[in-house]
């Protein structure tokens, strides 16, 4: 085989290899996707029950047993209360108890077919400012809750956020 | 012809003996890749379907466009099982909600009625509402689970019945769902087949106007 062959010969094989390492790298990213959009549906539905659970809680604490007139009768500090902290999510008996609110999901290959997930939420008292929300620094009727999911296994973070309004009639 | 000449053609056949059949394992792995993702693919948007379908219905347990038909949200939860769950709403798909209340029942079929289908495992989740018929939709799923719980967030052991289904609050629901045909079959005994599957849970509220003050 002369000289011209042999690197004819040493092209083709390179071209060979560079081909077959694209369709392995396509192959890889198909895959990564397929496991992405998992992650995106499972993290959806995670944010979706946080908002769920703190939807089905009271107002404020102050709104547990009885009613308030005013939004200056509401609660100044935000977060749970007392051993409610301590005690965890199935403690909470009030919306802003999810304020600085964080948890770790495990995944698990059996009863939680997923990827590990880390859900974090804030709490804030907003008003309609110029068509927008936006924080408020006095107490209001309506409280903002901010849910954050995110996952080693995501490259994007996810936020969801709902306005819950204090309603009481009898 | 030299001996020299016949080294090298012999040699040109092994090398292109070995191309080709790396070109050809690289193609069948590309196939079985796209069948997968294909398989991956229509999972998802299987499970996608059933979830936002779910997600409407169970946002609006409780609820009635004529409020006072529904005077109580609290008894709007008319069975609740761990694969049977049956509701009080107001829902019509399209057209939205009419005034009326209808009565909205989700239960997962047997294996057997699904014995057709390559997968072993799929049964159909049945969506009824009011006196319809119960058609067959089949989407591959494999779980559907549901947890119930209280007020104070303790399970509440199914079957839940009188009084107790007032003490709902939040539902827990399970879904799993898998491709009907296997993606991947390993034909060394025993026979593995294998199937795509995604897997989605998520909390709802029984009642959304439900203890709120």
């Amino acid at each position: 085989m002369g000289l011209g062959q042999m690197m004819l010969s040493i092209l083709a094989l390179a071209m060979f290899g560079r081909i077959m390492l694209a369709v392995n790298t396509n192959s890889a990213d198909h895959n990564e996707a397929i496991k992405t959009s998992e992650y995106l549906i499972m993290g959806t539905s995670l944010g979706t029950s946080l908002l769920e659970r703190a939807q089905g809680l009271s107002f404020d604490e102050l709104t547990i047993t009885a009613d308030i007139s005013t939004p200056a009768s509401l609660s100044t500090t935000l977060g749970p209360e007392g051993p409610e902290g301590v005690a965890g999510e199935n403690a909470f008996d009030d919306f802003d108890d999810y304020h600085n609110f964080s948890k770790t999901v495990q995944g698990d290959s059996i009863f939680f077919k997923t990827a590990t997930f880390t859900v974090r939420s804030l709490i804030d008292y907003v008003d309609i400012s110029g068509g927008t929300i936006v924080t408020s620094g006095a107490r209001t009727y309506h409280k903002r809750l901010r849910v954050i999911v995110s996952s080693p296994y995501m490259e994007d973070t996810l936020r969801f956020s709902t306005v819950y309004s204090y309603w009481y009639f009898r | 012809m030299g001996s020299q000449t016949i080294i090298d053609l012999i040699g040109s056949f092994v090398v292109f003996g070995w191309l080709m059949l790396m070109g050809l394992s690289a193609n069948t792995a590309n196939n079985e890749n796209t069948q997968t993702a294909h398989s991956n693919l229509l999972v998802q948007q299987n499970l996608v379907a059933l979830t936002q379908m779910m997600e409407y219905d169970f946002r609006k347990i409780g609820f009635c466009l004529e409020p006072h038909r529904i005077p109580d949200p609290t008894k709007a939860v008319l069975v609740a099982d761990s694969t049977r769950f049956e509701f009080l709403s107001d829902v019509d798909l399209g057209s939205g909600p009419d005034g009326t209340v209808d009565t909205v029942r989700y239960y997962l079929g047997t294996t057997g009625e699904l014995a057709g289908t390559p997968n072993p495992d799929d049964r159909v989740l049945y969506r009824v509402v009011n006196s319809e018929f119960p058609r067959r939709v089949n989407l591959g799923v494999t779980d559907f689970t549901l947890r119930y719980f209280d007020r104070n967030n303790n399970t509440i052991a199914p079957p839940i019945t009188g009084a107790l289904l007032q003490t709902i609050q939040s539902v827990q629901v399970t879904l799993s769902v898998e491709n009907v045909m296997a993606s991947e079959v390993v034909e060394t005994a025993p026979i593995n087949e294998q199937y795509t599957s995604a897997f989605w849970q998520q909390r709802r509220l029984s009642s959304r106007n439900y203890r709120n003050r």
